[in-house]
């Protein structure tokens, strides 16, 4: 019964996006057109109504894993408390941040409506001056503008403590940057490794690679008035390219059985048999 | 019965698609302001074709697959599968494994950083980790595996079970082997370098969809000293696992791994079928490449190759 359930979730989708990509040219097929591929939008708008029902139902389980953790003082424990550290920090900077955003965009809107209004007042009077018309206007939108163009000033010059972008912008991404530079090391560690002439294929791709380089290069050209270019463009957009696209036709097809094996339910491997279950 | 669900589905689906009162109105519906009547009536009539014709040849090309694949699977249940040939990938999984159980260290199986539910990969991959959970519950080698979506946690922990109770050794299947690294790819890349580091697996098996970790997790494999294997069709990705890995199921040998290693009639059916269409492709290829020397012929290829966009 499981296993029949976890099929249909899986084939109900898969045949509607199915159709959805199909859906392109069904119109003209139908009298009246069909809106099949019309009616996306709403599908995945209630993926995400499913997506936020699972973080809440995630969020509930997390709490009670590891209270029970702590309750019962199971083993590493205390990296349950640092859970709950990092899980109120971050949520605490996130709503810290959206308080922010919400007075931000609030103080544009109110800029704008009093901006619109002085723009009015000065079209309403010919020659009267910028100062003349903000004397025309009420004391609550003359504030409003001049918060506003305090806003602008600051998000132009000035500095303003922003949680969100805090933790965006000076934790994660140097520490992205960081395991990217890493990468690096490891790319040329490797190709040290690759490029050492130990067999035949070693010795082929060796010899790919410098045509390729050098070729690349303007010192490569000039070396051989051009003809390493040549070569180079060759190895690039004839052998590379025809291996690439070889392959790439085969997985395409692959793909498409792969997921046609799910849609029939012919993947047994991922809904496992059950044995030794709890 | 399955089968007739699957074509019956996609009408159910049409039929609602075209009665329901939420669909939005048609783009046609709009009033045109820029283009005068006939001209922009004679441009939706150009469109509709053009799309009908694209319509008809995506269904008809998907069709021809689909067929295929069944057919192929059918005769596979009979008997009749083609044979695969031997990948050295493959075969070094039970040397591998005996390998780490002989040094006292575990085996290491990652799907990747990016190996979302959504790609089929991650699934073709499972029947490899079952293979390697088998060997682990046979040798009594211990198993752990790495995996950044909790979705796929599930996913991971049935397979892996299957695998020790394969080789009635359910005992040795430990829950908390499966790891879960959440934060994103570098994130995941890191967390399980960091755990390579600290548990020493003698094997590493890396199959699915890989991206840039695909080095991160290999040259790691490399300092420990262990046996690996890989396996992705991603294309970008192999050099990386070429150079740092002892064997590499290359494009499209890592989807017959699934098969060779289950002996699934499903599988190596599909895998027939697939086959075929290969050569079919490469047919229609050099038949494409003769016609084209020929004017008037040149012009029916470009149109055909037209409609498929």
């Amino acid at each position: 019964m499981r296993a029949k359930l976890i099929w249909l979730a899986i084939l109900i989708p898969t045949a509607y996006f199915l159709l959805v990509f199909l859906g392109e040219g069904i119109p003209a097929l139908g009298k009246g057109g069909l809106n099949i591929a019309r009616t996306e939008l709403y599908a995945t708008r209630s993926i995400q109504i499913v997506i936020n029902l699972a973080i809440g139902l995630g969020v509930i389980n997390l709490f009670a894993h590891h209270l029970k953790n702590i309750a019962r003082h199971r083993k590493d424990w205390i990296y349950s408390v640092v859970v709950f550290v990092s899980f109120f920090a971050v949520t605490g900077a996130l709503i810290h941040q959206y308080r922010i955003d919400a007075g931000c965009r609030a103080i544009e809107t109110a800029g704008r409506t009093a901006a619109q209004r002085l723009d009015a007042t000065l079209a309403q009077h010919p020659g009267m001056s910028r100062a003349q018309g903000l004397g025309q206007l009420t004391a609550a939108d003359r504030e409003a503008l001049q918060q506003a163009e305090q806003l602008a000033e600051t998000s132009r010059h000035g500095y303003r403590f922003e949680p969100g972008l805090l933790y965006a912008n000076y934790i994660r991404r140097p520490l992205e940057a960081t395991v990217m530079a890493l990468l690096g090391f490891y790319i040329t560690y490797a190709a040290y490794r690759a490029f050492r002439i130990r067999s035949m294929e070693a010795t082929v791709m060796m010899l790919s690679a410098a045509i390729v380089i050098l070729g690349s290069d303007s010192f490569g050209g000039w070396l051989t008035g051009g003809r390493l270019t040549a070569w180079a463009d060759f190895d690039n957009r004839v052998l590379n390219s025809g291996m690439q696209r070889g392959l790439a036709i085969g997985i395409g097809v692959a793909i498409i059985a792969g997921s046609l094996r799910m849609m029939l339910g012919l993947e047994k491997g991922i809904l496992g048999t059950g044995q030794g279950e709890q | 019965m399955r089968i007739g669900l699957v074509l019956a589905l996609p009408v159910v689906i049409a039929i609602v698609g075209v009665t329901s009162p939420f669909a939005p109105a048609s783009d046609s519906d709009q009033p045109s302001v820029s283009t005068s009547a006939p001209v922009a009536a004679e441009q939706a009539a150009d469109t509709t074709q053009q799309s009908s014709r694209r319509f008809v040849a995506h269904a008809t090309v998907l069709a021809l697959i689909i067929g295929g694949v069944l057919t192929g699977i059918a005769l596979a249940r009979r008997g009749h599968a083609l044979p695969i040939r031997d990948i050295p990938g493959l075969s070094a999984f039970d040397e591998a494994v005996a390998r780490a159980t002989e040094m006292g260290r575990p085996s290491l199986f990652t799907c990747g950083g990016v190996c979302d539910i959504r790609r089929v990969q991650l699934f073709a991959s499972m029947p490899l980790l079952r293979r390697v959970a088998s060997l682990s519950g046979e040798l009594g080698n211990r198993l752990i595996v790495a995996t950044a979506y909790p979705e796929t946690i599930s996913i991971h922990a049935n397979t892996v079970r299957d695998g020790y109770a394969d080789a009635g050794a359910l005992e040795g299947y430990r829950s908390d082997d499966i790891r879960y690294f959440p934060g994103g790819q570098f994130f995941f890349a890191m967390a399980t370098m960091g755990w390579m580091l600290k548990e020493q697996p003698a094997a590493c098996f890396y199959f699915g969809w890989w991206e840039a970790d695909s080095l991160m997790l290999s040259e790691t494999g490399q300092t420990i000293s262990a046996l690996q294997i890989a396996g992705t069709d991603q294309l970008y990705q192999v050099p990386f696992f070429v150079a740092a890995c002892d064997y590499t199921v290359i494009g499209e040998e890592f989807w017959a791994s699934s098969a060779k290693i289950s002996r699934d009639p499903a599988l190596l059916g599909s895998l027939g079928a697939q086959d075929i269409f290969k050569l079919a492709v490469l047919g229609l290829m050099v038949t494409g490449i003769l016609l084209c020397q020929h004017a008037g012929f040149a012009r029916w290829v470009t149109s055909i190759r037209e409609i498929f966009g």
